[in-house]
């Protein structure tokens, strides 16, 4: 495979949320707002491809018995350099993304694409594979955000694009409302995209 | 070397040394960028304390409000002072324009539905009356309590005379009421609620007149300025 | 167009018993309260239109107009029109047509919609309430109930602010009251109830079962007080006769029936006593309806272990 054909592979035709359902939760909770989706997808993707990268880098001399426990550090450590510098520069954005971030490490998707990709293919392969699932997970969240953000606040990106007379939808605001926007997301990419199994 | 590498000592040597790697360089990290984050809540947090004086201090110096929160490194040493008032354990700020005090600043906490909230008040320098109120601090539901942090609701406690000046009695605190939200309040112990959230606007209050009951219990045990 | 709609004939019946209580809502509040409805209606009928056009023999099923209406009888009076409107779409789409259309449900549609909103919306769905029409022509003489319309607050939310009751039982009970369109008066609902029995378009478990359920534990968790004030109260009647006994989310059997009204009747006054929200009625109704399933696979395993023993 190409790269360019890794990248469409892992961002979009297997796209980790509507393909694998992995990562729902920190999909669910970020959402709320446009700017805390794309913050929240920036991290991801970051922690993806380099951990992705490190990974594939010593695959060589990791031994099967710990590869789990060396990919958890691996990530674990990127995680907390994205929570770290959001912390010393982005303080409102840490603030509002609370724990989140450092559950990065727990997202999913990061043990699927470790386990599943970069265990067993070559560095650059495994970059583009984890930025790749980063950006499918991101558009997903933007996706979610948009419609959260839209109906709950009347704006987009913190920039009030509906006037004064509409209404805010308190439950879009909830994390209720991310489950049934999430699955409609899920059942029309399906319906659409993809051919049910025969 | 294929030998060492089926010991059992290979993993956990491997183990041992990325530890080591990936710990250290997150030590690394975190020294280098420590300063900065603590710097940036200090900021933060001076930031607020100087927006509750803002308006008094603008009034003090003849600029205007946003003035002085633009100016914040210049204007917060020049006015604000950490103080400790005898008896209050509770931090304390204090404003003050050439020799003239302009009012306290209190850090108060109480509890809101999920969890705690902490926040600042500031009161007169005869501590009579409630001069502003921020919540920085909160876990409320985004949208329905999460909306104490918005500026229309704060802005409800501001000129409100701490004691009940109706009945004369300068012993007993006024104790706010809950009106619907969007009724005109008809007088300043009126606060509109939030929709929605009837547990967390009550639980402001009772945080505002419990804290605020402590520390005049505080200073009145004290002859002090009074 | 029309044609495409499938006849119900019990749906028609739940139709009829709904007139009185619409009629006696146009008296309080005017006719605004019929815009309310017919436009729930119509966007409920245009969303399952759109879920079924493209199917081979897809027919609009009568239960669209049940739901609807039921739906926008839930609804506060001075409700704007639009959020009627997405009511009765939310009970359609994601009530409805998401689990596969009529008979496949298992949520009752028309209170799922009204959750939706009732979340989405708290400031027009709980804090002005119209105050009503009295005498004669009362509503039937005005558009809405606009020129009256002020903040009054409904029983439910009295007792929780502490206030001094406003409306007396017998007002409660014959519905002189604010409050939302379809649930003011107890005495029609009960006579939409029998009507309902009698012509066995409902069972009457559940309807009673519930009503006894509330009962009991309103005397349980508000002690001293008049329970049957409760019951005639919020939306609880209006649930109890119209919601509990949709013959599709309802539990098959008769224990099961029985379990489900009194765990209805417990959630909703334990939520009006505990939690945030004024009327518990709805969320009662919905969380029972989520573990039906449960109880049900629990009751048959049970059962069918005592047959083999």
């Amino acid at each position: 495979m190409t790269k360019k054909e890794i990248f469409i592979t892992s961002a979009f035709t297997e796209n980790s949320i509507w393909r694998q359902i992995l990562g729902i939760c920190s999909a669910l909770a970020v959402t709320n707002l446009m700017m805390n989706s794309l913050i929240m997808g920036l991290g991801v993707i970051f922690s993806l491809a380099l951990s992705g990268f490190t990974i594939s880098l010593i695959r060589a001399w990791t031994p099967r018995s710990v590869r789990m426990m060396v990919q958890t550090l691996i990530i674990a450590a990127y995680v907390i350099i994205v929570d770290i510098f959001l912390k010393a520069n982005l303080p409102a954005i840490s603030k509002q993304l609370g724990p989140y971030v450092g559950l990065i490490i727990t997202n999913c998707i990061l043990m699927g694409r470790a386990e599943a990709f970069a265990s067993q293919n070559k560095p650059f392969d495994s970059l583009v594979d984890g930025v790749g699932a980063g950006v499918g997970y991101t558009f997903v969240l933007l996706l979610i955000g948009f419609i959260r953000e839209l109906f709950g606040f009347g704006s987009l990106f913190g920039i009030r694009v509906l006037g004064a007379w509409w209404t805010p939808w308190s439950i879009m605001v909830m994390a209720p409302s991310a489950f049934f926007i999430l699955a409609m997301l899920i059942w029309i990419i399906n319906v659409r995209f993809y051919k049910p199994k025969v | 070397m294929s030998n060492f590498r089926d010991s059992m000592l290979y993993p956990v040597l491997f183990m041992l040394i990325t530890c080591i790697v990936f710990v250290g360089i997150l030590a690394f990290m975190y020294r280098s960028s420590e300063a900065k984050i603590e710097a940036n809540n200090k900021d933060s947090y001076q930031r607020l304390v100087l927006g509750l004086f803002a308006e008094s201090i603008a009034s003090a110096t003849e600029t205007k409000p946003y003035h002085i929160v633009n100016d914040y490194p210049e204007a917060f040493p020049s006015y604000i002072n950490e103080v400790q008032l005898p008896g209050v354990d509770r931090r304390t700020f204090s404003a003050s324009v050439g020799d003239s005090l302009l009012g306290y600043c209190f850090d108060i906490g109480g509890k809101g539905l999920w969890g705690s909230m902490r926040a600042l008040i500031v009161l007169s320098p005869d501590i009579t009356t409630l001069d502003g109120l921020v919540i920085y601090d909160q876990m409320e539901t985004p949208g329905l309590g999460g909306r104490i942090g918005e500026q229309w609701f704060l802005d409800q406690f501001k000129k409100i005379p701490i004691y009940d000046v109706v009945n004369q009695n300068k012993h007993k605190l006024v104790s706010f009421i809950l009106i619907p939200e969007g009724k005109q309040p008809t007088n300043s112990t009126e606060i509109q609620q939030i929709t929605g959230a009837t547990i967390t606007s009550a639980s402001v209050l009772k945080m505002l007149e419990s804290e605020i009951t402590l520390i005049i219990e505080a200073m009145d045990a004290q002859p002090v300025q009074r | 167009m029309f044609k495409l709609i499938l006849k119900q004939s019990i749906m028609n019946r739940v139709l009829y018993s709904l007139t009185p209580l619409l009629l006696f809502a146009v008296y309080l509040f005017g006719f605004r309260v019929l815009a309310v409805v017919l436009v729930a209606n119509l966007f409920g009928y245009l969303t399952e239109y759109m879920f079924v056009y493209k199917k081979k023999g897809g027919k609009v099923s009568m239960a669209v107009f049940v739901t609807s209406s039921l739906v926008a009888m839930t609804l506060p009076p001075g409700i704007p029109l639009w959020i009627s409107a997405v009511a009765a779409i939310v009970s359609i789409a994601f009530g409805k047509m998401v689990f596969g259309g009529f008979g496949t449900n298992m949520f009752n549609p028309a209170i799922l919609g009204r959750t939706f909103v009732y979340i989405s919306f708290p400031n027009q769905m709980t804090v002005s309430w119209t105050k009503p029409f009295s005498g004669f022509p009362g509503g039937f003489a005005y558009w809405s109930g606009g020129k009256a319309f002020e903040t009054g607050a409904t029983i439910l939310n009295q007792y929780r602010l502490g206030i001094d009751k406003v409306y007396s039982f017998p007002e409660a009970f014959f519905g002189f009251i604010s409050g939302s369109l379809g649930e003011t008066s107890a005495l029609l609902i009960i006579l939409a109830g029998i009507y309902l029995i009698l012509t066995k378009t409902a069972k009457w478990q559940p309807m009673v079962g519930t009503a006894l359920s509330v009962l009991v534990f309103n005397y349980i968790f508000y002690p001293g007080q008049n329970p049957l004030f409760f019951l005639v109260s919020g939306g609880a009647m209006f649930g109890i006769v119209f919601m509990t006994t949709d013959p599709v989310s309802q539990p098959k059997g008769k224990l099961a029936l029985w379990i489900y009204a009194v765990l209805i009747g417990f959630l909703t006054v334990y939520i009006r006593r505990f939690s945030l929200f004024a009327e518990g009625f709805m969320f009662a109704l919905l969380l029972a309806n989520s573990f039906m399933p449960l109880i049900e696979y629990g009751l048959e395993r049970y059962n069918s272990k005592g047959a083999k023993a």
